[in-house]
Formats: C-alpha cells, sequence, structure tokens
C-alpha cells in the first residue's frame, strides 16, 4: 500500500480477520470457474469460432433482444415502480410479490407460464391468433420471455430508489404548483435516473443470460430465437472448444455490462444530459 | 413582495386521529405564528392547510380572495362535502425544515421551477427567479448545482424557490431548525423581509422566530389553542403554562440557545475566517432583530427585578410618605382596606331624599305632592325622614335613615332648592329604590383587597389607600442598578477635562432615566481597564449591571474583555454581538458573578455613544423596569403620523431616528441618523421607526412613533 501513487489517509473501519478470510474464499469462488473455463479453451482458433454463421446470428439475436426487452422493461417496468412505491391501496403487498415472481421462480416454470399464456392453444396466444398474430417461437417471443425474467430486476431498483429518495421533492413541487405530470417528468425521474440506469443494465444482463424461459416458450431456431446461451448449450454437444469460446464472449459482454452499472460516471453524464434538457 | 392583493385564511379543523381541534384565522397579509410543545398539533396543521391531510372533519377556506372582503371565500378543504382541491391548484406553498431542493437541477431552475409551473414564458420565468435570488442574497449561487450548496445556501434558495411561485398563502414549518447557526440571523431577517404583506402561518419553536417573523401568536398545546393574539403582547406576557416555561428557565428555547442567545464573547471579527466563506456570510450578517434582542433582554432582566417584590427585599412605606415623595413603585402585597367606602350611604345628586314606595303612583299627569323636610348639607347628618315628606340634600351628604332614593333637582317642581321647609314639591314619576345613592362600602368593604400586590403606587392609587384609611404598604424594592460608564477618557460631570477627554454624558443621561423609571442607581466611570472593571462587581450591591461603551470591535473594548475573561472563569455568561438597529448596533447581555458568593445578575451592555445608549435604554431596558418598578404609562405612547421629509435608511436595519411633531401632525425628524447628537436627541418629542427592509420612505409616508418628551 505504501506504494500506491494516490496514499489514502483517511482510515478505514477494521474488520475481524476472520471476515476477510471467508470473503477471500467466496472471491475466489465466483472468479476461479470462469479463470480455469478461459484456460481450457482454444484461444488459436477463438475469432475463426466466435465468427461463424451460427455463432454470429446468435450473438447478433442476442444484443438485438436484450435491447429491446430492456426498452420494453424501461417503458413498462418505471410506471409499475411508481405505482408500487408511490400509491397504497389493499392487496398492495401481494401485487409487489406477484410482480417480483419471475425472480424467485426456475426459469423453465417461467417458459411454461408463457407457453400456457401466450401459446396457440392459451387464451392470449389463441386471440391473438385469430388476429393473425403468431407469437410462439418467433423472435417475438423470445422478448416477451426476457421482459418476463428481467423486469423484477428493474421493479425492485427502482422501487427501492424511489423509497429512499422519499416524497419530499414531489411534494414540494406540488406545493410550488406542478401537476402530477409535470412532476413525474421534471422531479421524481430525473431524481432517480441513476438507479434506474442500474435498473436498466441489470434487466440487460438478465436478458443476455437468459436460457430456460426462451428455450421452454421460443424453441431454438437459429437466427429466429437461437440466442447466444441457447447456442452454447448445443454447440456443447457437438463443439466443445466453440463453447468454450462463445461462453468467453459472453463472459467479456457481461463484464463490460457490470463495468458500467459500477462506473458512477456514467450514470452521471446520463443525469446530468437529463437535468440540461428540462432547465428552463 | 407579493402580486395582487392579500387574501386571509381559515381553518377549522377537529380532527379525531391526530387529537386536532382548533379555530384559526390569518388576516390578510399578516403572518401567524404557531408555537407549542411537541406534538401539539401544529405540523398537522399545515399539513392541512397544504392539503396533505384531509382531517376528520374540518375547513379550510381563503377569504376575501381578490381584496375584496365580500369576495366568497375558496374553499381549499371542505371535509362537509368532500372537497379537497389539489395541492398543486391550493396557491399554498409549504417550507419545511429541510430545503427539499431538486437536487439535480441548478439554483436557478430550482427558483425558476414554480413560475414555469404557473405557465409563464421562460424568459419571464427567469427574471423572477432571478429577482427573488437577489432577494435571498443568492444571486452568486445560480449557476451553482443544488446539490452542492451548504444546509444555510439551500435553505435561502428554498425561501428564494417558495415566495418565486407568488403564492396565496406561505407556510413554513420550523423554516430556521435545520440551518446551522451563524446562517440563522440572516436567514430570519431574508424571512421577515419576504413575509411583508404576504399571507403566511410559521410554525416554530423559536421564541426569537415568532418574534422576529410573526404580526400575531397562536399557542398550541395538545390540539388545542391555548393563546392567541397579537405576537408583542403574547410573548411579553404569556399566559399559557408552555410560553411562561421559557423565559423561567436559564436555557429556555430549545436548540441549545439560551436566553442570551449564542453565547459569544469574541469579537465580531473574530469566527469569520476559519471555517471559509460560508461562515464568513453568516457572520457578516449575524444580526438580531431589535424584536429579539428586546425579548431576550426582557427574558433575562426579568426573573432579577421579579425577587424585588418577594417578601425579603419588599419594603413598609406609610402612605403619607409616598404623597410626599412620589415616584415608580409596585406594590409588594395586597393593600386592604381599613374601613369600608363610602363609609355611609350618600347622596349621588344634588336633589331630594325620598321614600321610593311613595312616589310609585306619580306621573306627568297625576304628580305626588310631598312636604319639604329639613335640608342636609355634605357633612351634616339630617333627622331621619318621616312619612310625607322630602330633604333637599346635597351630593355627598349622608342619606337620611328612611330614605331609599334620591331625586335630582332638575326633576322636580319647581326644578330648584327655595321652598322652605314645610312648604310641598310635586314629583313627576315614579323613582326605584336606590337611585342615586351610594351605598355604604360600595366601592370597597372593611377588608376588601383594594389594590392587589403588583399594582402600580401612582396617584389614583395613593387616593383610594388615603379614602379607605390605609395607612402603610408594603412595596417592592426600587431595582438597584450599577451604570457603568467606560472609556478611559470619560471624565464625571464637572471635573475639569484633560486634552482628549469628555465629560460622562451617558452617564448623566442614563442615570436620570433609570432614576426616572424608578431605579436606584450607583454611576461609576472606568478607564478601559478590565480590573477596575472587575473591581466593580466585588460588592454583591447591584441587581442589574448597565454599561455603556466597550462592546464593539475597537482595540480596547473593556466590556467585551471583561466579560470575556470572566466568562473563561465560568464566572460569565454572555452574547456580544450586533442589533440590526441604527443607532446602537453594538450591545451586549450577559449575566456575571457578583460579589464573594458569585451570585448572578444580569448584565445590559449599550454602546457608548450617548444618542445610542439613550436610545438602547428606551428600546430595551425601559419596559422591563416600568413592568417592575410601576412605572406608568409602561409603555410610550405610539402613534403614527406621515413624514415631512423623505428619509433614506440602509434596509438592513431597524433606523431609530428622532424627531418632533409639527402643527399639521407630521413627523419632522431631526438630526441626522448618527449616534453623537446628544443636543438634537434633547430636542425631540418622539422616537420615529424606519423598520427593518425599508429603504427609502417618500414625504407624506406613514411613519410609527413612540412619544418621548
Amino acid at each position: 500500500m505504501r506504494a500506491s501513487v494516490r496514499p489514502e489517509r483517511t482510515v478505514a473501519p477494521r474488520l475481524p480477520w476472520w471476515l476477510v478470510a471467508v470473503a477471500a474464499v467466496g472471491i475466489a469462488f465466483v472468479v476461479a470457474p470462469v479463470v480455469v473455463m478461459a484456460t481450457r479453451g482454444d484461444w488459436a482458433s477463438f475469432w475463426s469460432l466466435v465468427t461463424s454463421a451460427s455463432s454470429l446470428d446468435a450473438l447478433r439475436l442476442s444484443l438485438f433482444t436484450s435491447v429491446v426487452s430492456t426498452a420494453v422493461c424501461v417503458v413498462v417496468g418505471v410506471p409499475v415502480a411508481m405505482v408500487l412505491a408511490r400509491t397504497r391501496f389493499p392487496g398492495l403487498s401481494v401485487v409487489r410479490a406477484l410482480v417480483l415472481l419471475p425472480l424467485v421462480l426456475p426459469p423453465v416454470v417461467c417458459g411454461l407460464a408463457l407457453l400456457y399464456a401466450f401459446g396457440r392453444r392459451g387464451p392470449i396466444g389463441h386471440a391473438l391468433d385469430d388476429a393473425g398474430i403468431s407469437i410462439a417461437f418467433t423472435t417475438t417471443a423470445v422478448v416477451i420471455s426476457h421482459v418476463f425474467v428481467a423486469l423484477p430486476f428493474l421493479v425492485l431498483t427502482l422501487e427501492g430508489a424511489l423509497k429512499v429518495r422519499g416524497t419530499g421533492p414531489e411534494l414540494a413541487a406540488a406545493s410550488l404548483g406542478a401537476g402530477p405530470g409535470r412532476t413525474f417528468w421534471l422531479v421524481t425521474l430525473p431524481s432517480v435516473a441513476p438507479a434506474l440506469a442500474g435498473g436498466a443494465l441489470l434487466a440487460f444482463a438478465r436478458s443476455l443470460g437468459e436460457f430456460g424461459a426462451t428455450l421452454t416458450f421460443a424453441g431454438s431456431l437459429q437466427g429466429v430465437t437461437r440466442t447466444l446461451p441457447l447456442e452454447i448449450y448445443l454447440q456443447r454437444e457437438t463443439d466443445p472448444d466453440a463453447a468454450v469460446a462463445l461462453s468467453m464472449l459472453l463472459v467479456i459482454v457481461a463484464v463490460v455490462v457490470v463495468a458500467l452499472v459500477h462506473t458512477a460516471g456514467g450514470t452521471r453524464n446520463f443525469r446530468r444530459g437529463l437535468a440540461g434538457s428540462v432547465a428552463p | 413582495m407579493s402580486a395582487g392583493p392579500a387574501c386571509g385564511l381559515h381553518v377549522t379543523v377537529d380532527d379525531a386521529a391526530r387529537g386536532l381541534r382548533a379555530d384559526v384565522t390569518v388576516a390578510p397579509g399578516r403572518t401567524l405564528a404557531v408555537v407549542g410543545p411537541n406534538g401539539a398539533g401544529k405540523s398537522t396543521l399545515l399539513s392541512i392547510v397544504a392539503g396533505l391531510y384531509v382531517p376528520t372533519s374540518g375547513r379550510v377556506a381563503l377569504t376575501g380572495v381578490q381584496g375584496s372582503t365580500r369576495a366568497p371565500d375558496r374553499v381549499l378543504t371542505d371535509t362537509d362535502s368532500g372537497l379537497l382541491v389539489p395541492p398543486e391548484r391550493r396557491g399554498v406553498v409549504l417550507l419545511g425544515q429541510r430545503p427539499e431542493l431538486f437536487e439535480h437541477l441548478s439554483v436557478h431552475a430550482n427558483v425558476a421551477f414554480g413560475p414555469r409551473s404557473a405557465g409563464l414564458r421562460r424568459a419571464d420565468a427567469r427574471d423572477v427567479a432571478r429577482r427573488w435570488l437577489d432577494a435571498v442574497g443568492a444571486q452568486g449561487l445560480a449557476r451553482r448545482r443544488a446539490r452542492a450548496l451548504s444546509g444555510g445556501q439551500a435553505q435561502r434558495v428554498a425561501i428564494a424557490r417558495a415566495f418565486a411561485a407568488e403564492p396565496q398563502v406561505v407556510l413554513l414549518d420550523e423554516p430556521l431548525a435545520a440551518v446551522d447557526a451563524p446562517s440563522v440571523p440572516h436567514l430570519r431577517e431574508v424571512l421577515h423581509r419576504a413575509l411583508t404583506d404576504v399571507t403566511a402561518i410559521v410554525v416554530t419553536h423559536d421564541v426569537a422566530d415568532a418574534l422576529a417573523l410573526a404580526d400575531d401568536v397562536v399557542v398550541l398545546d395538545r390540539g388545542r389553542v391555548v393563546e392567541h393574539g397579537p405576537a408583542v403582547e403574547v410573548l411579553d406576557a404569556p399566559r399559557s403554562a408552555f410560553l411562561r416555561q421559557l423565559p423561567g428557565t436559564p436555557w429556555g428555547p430549545p436548540g441549545g440557545h439560551g436566553i442570551l442567545g449564542a453565547v459569544s464573547t469574541q469579537g465580531p471579527r473574530d469566527g469569520t475566517t476559519h471555517t471559509g466563506e460560508r461562515e464568513a456570510e453568516g457572520a457578516e450578517h449575524a444580526r438580531r432583530t431589535v424584536e429579539e434582542h428586546a425579548w431576550r433582554v426582557a427574558a433575562a432582566v426579568r426573573p432579577a427585578l421579579a425577587a424585588l417584590a418577594a417578601a425579603d427585599r419588599a419594603a413598609d412605606l406609610a402612605v403619607a410618605d409616598a404623597v410626599e415623595d412620589p415616584r415608580p413603585r409596585l406594590l409588594a402585597a395586597d393593600a386592604r382596606a381599613s374601613v369600608a367606602t363610602p363609609g355611609f350611604d350618600n347622596a349621588q345628586m344634588d336633589g331630594y331624599a325620598v321614600r321610593a314606595a311613595e312616589l310609585a303612583g306619580a306621573s306627568a299627569t297625576a304628580p305626588v305632592a310631598l312636604t319639604v323636610a329639613e335640608p342636609i348639607p355634605a357633612g351634616h347628618v339630617g333627622d331621619p325622614l318621616a312619612t310625607g315628606t322630602a330633604a333637599p340634600i346635597m351630593t355627598g351628604a349622608p342619606v337620611p335613615d328612611g330614605a331609599d332614593a334620591v331625586v335630582r333637582i332638575e326633576d322636580v317642581l319647581p326644578p330648584r332648592f327655595g321652598p322652605a321647609p314645610g312648604a310641598r314639591v310635586s314629583f313627576t314619576a315614579p323613582v326605584g329604590a336606590g337611585t342615586f345613592v351610594r351605598s355604604e362600602g360600595s366601592d370597597s368593604a372593611a377588608g376588601d383587597v383594594l389594590l392587589p400586590a403588583g399594582s402600580p403606587l401612582g396617584p389614583a392609587q395613593l387616593g383610594a389607600l388615603v379614602a379607605s384609611a390605609v395607612e402603610r404598604v408594603q412595596v417592592a424594592a426600587a431595582p438597584r442598578v450599577l451604570l457603568v460608564s467606560t472609556g478611559s477618557e470619560v471624565r464625571a460631570a464637572g471635573e475639569g477635562l484633560g486634552p482628549g477627554q469628555i465629560h460622562d454624558a451617558n452617564g448623566a443621561s442614563l442615570a436620570a432615566a433609570l432614576r426616572a423609571a424608578g431605579a436606584e442607581v450607583r454611576a461609576r466611570t472606568v478607564a478601559d481597564d478590565v480590573a477596575a472593571f472587575r473591581s466593580l462587581l466585588a460588592e454583591p450591591w447591584p441587581d442589574l449591571v448597565v454599561t455603556t461603551g466597550g462592546v464593539s470591535a475597537g482595540a480596547y473594548e473593556v466590556v467585551r474583555l471583561a466579560v470575556g475573561a470572566l466568562a473563561a472563569e465560568g464566572r460569565a455568561d454572555a452574547w456580544l454581538g450586533h442589533v440590526a438597529m441604527q443607532p446602537g448596533g453594538p450591545q451586549g447581555l450577559a449575566t456575571v458573578a457578583v460579589g464573594p458568593d458569585g451570585g448572578r445578575v444580569p448584565l445590559v451592555a449599550f454602546p457608548g455613544n450617548p444618542v445610542s445608549a439613550l436610545v438602547s435604554f428606551e428600546l430595551f431596558l425601559r419596559p422591563v423596569l416600568a413592568q417592575a418598578t410601576g412605572l406608568r404609562p409602561a409603555r410610550r405612547g405610539r402613534g403614527r403620523g406621515p413624514l415631512a421629509d423623505a428619509v433614506d435608511s440602509p434596509p438592513a436595519v431597524h433606523q431609530v431616528r428622532r424627531g418632533v411633531l409639527d402643527d399639521a401632525g407630521r413627523v419632522v425628524l431631526v438630526g441626522g441618523p448618527g449616534s453623537h447628537l446628544l443636543a438634537r436627541y434633547a430636542a425631540a418629542t418622539v422616537l420615529v421607526h424606519v423598520p427593518l427592509g425599508v429603504a427609502h420612505l417618500d414625504a407624506g409616508d406613514e411613519v410609527e412613533y413612540e412619544e418621548i418628551g
């Protein structure tokens, strides 16, 4: 530490030694498998493996569906979080539990539920079918399954931030003559922008890694519903090297996403941009 | 500073859930302070007005909207009809302890938020915001991000933001409670100015806030209004238990400040540099309002003076001596009548003493005639009244036995005295028994409390005592005041003057003023010498110490140095600072230990300039002394009159000018605003008040004055 470039002069509170020891084990537990996998990869042919037609299709589809589902999560999740955080009605806690259900359900169960609702024989799927819209086994189905499992991440993050924030600024805005709409756009939303960005990134990450619900509900058609995790699972049967290469690709994307979540700079710029657009 | 004419506010609440039952009215343009202990329902009241809480039963209405009292009320909440206007459409702005700024916006955008919400165009909103940032002294912060502000700065911006929304009613919930101490006086001043002509309610537990900001005060206790009235009256003579406990305790108002105010024995220039810009800004404006200092002086001095009426200090005084030597005196014990007054039934009018029953049938058409008896002059006891007779009687003469009424001479035929005894006079109307008879003991019966303890002993009271044959009374001791004029250049009146020396004008005028107010005075002069000053406190004689000079920021400020030294030894608590007034800015208030036992007495420090010292006495000490000594009138007569000429005044101070009233009733100022022109003061008959926040008054503008001569 003495050699560090910028010496830290404040004294952090001391931790008991056993806590640090357990933490080291925990960190190693998370990092080791990824590192070991990376050493097993066939790095020489990494480029050709990840640029095969099926791999590129899968990567393109994964990024596309994750971006679209994140956008849907934001559009739907912000109102849900607002209702959960700012309204009071009987059964609110039940509604919250149900909305957050996909967090605890096995993804396969999620996929099954979606299949029964949106599948051809499901009530919603049937109605849509009558209207000439078929969802099952399309990219739309992928997005639906992604939104289903990723939405709770955004709602949970945003609701927490709204509650921590309190209603003080909103009451101040109302008392200054701003109606509910103006208050939402100019006060509430900007004040939780960092949490919204964080929640959106979590939802994006969850989308990117989605496997079970997608496989169950959307199937595995190359270029249409076969996302990167599905492609990896499929390749594992035939070409383990390709599976490892694609896994490393997913690790890289995930690391970038996690880095974005934890870089305060990114969110602060986001917030500043938003503030500039509403300032009179 | 508000747009358009102000409207009033009327709130009635009966809420079981929070135990609040109150009926509160705020007159248009006035500020009402709501004070009371925690849990009294103060914040609930504000929430109800703001539309954030709906009581089980209640009504909130803006009265006299559009400035016309005949305009119908604008009802905001009415539980009977289920009406609830949402917060954003009530025209009511609530400012709490926490500024609740929009942290993602700039200071400027925060202040412009209200005007923009009201539909103002961007440029207009910018002008309004700029004006209010100027008004609160935050123009330098406009481009800063709200989250980058200190607590005091943020609250200042929040004040600007609240007023920029141009509300009908402003609600302030402990607006200064969370502000760091150095910023409080300046923010209080900012609020004081902003609240001019604005209808507002301010909830506070700090009496200084209530005094500085409010026109009227309501005391809430456990959900009920226990006291209500103009701020000065309520806080000067509080009736409620909550208010009375505040001045009585040595460290009264919650928040860590004592009666004296924040303790400071440093010079005003100290403390400005060590923690940076924010503190410097606060210290520069760290001034008390005149009202606050007057209240604190009263709170510190009053307990010491109250002891003068205690049994061990009260003195026995012959009423005859008091008549010979009239001076302000206060009864220390009830004075009881020795005899009844009047001592006998007597006539209130010149006329005829009669038996009322004999005139029962009298009328203009059927007059009753009675025989005239022997006349009864005052000081003469007449014979009992025979039936069928009427005795001529003079005012004050004893009513004869048998008679029970007096008929005025002008109501009798003939309407004059003259008919000799034995002649007949006619009565044309019946008369009630007891008419025009002052019955025995009707003024006071023997043993009645004639004058209660605490009464002044003025001409009327002395007369009443003599009438009731009271010869001796218990009177409160005269307060013993040690008056110290400081300065090496000061020489007692009559001494020869060396170069650079002056006569002690302060000592002369203050000693005279104190004695006229009923005090016993020892006047002393000391050089700028701390030891000499302290030696004056060696004898435990005074009830009160008054000093002049030595409190400002000069190099040899002996009062400041001596009190500072005493405070360091734990023998004094002191506040030495500035009051926002001119003349007389530097002021001090302390309790100092006197004598070997170290008993504390209050010390009031006035500035050294003669005019400042005398004005300070008038504003801060005379009213308190008057209460303790029986000086009457206790308050100088006040009036309002138009100015004869325009006047300028620094808006940051309450200026007290000297003047006279001309034949047309106009106020003519004499002398300048300066503090050394005692000869001009001597010519003045009124003190003229130019309040805080006023920079200029034109000829013809009305000002308030106090009659001093």
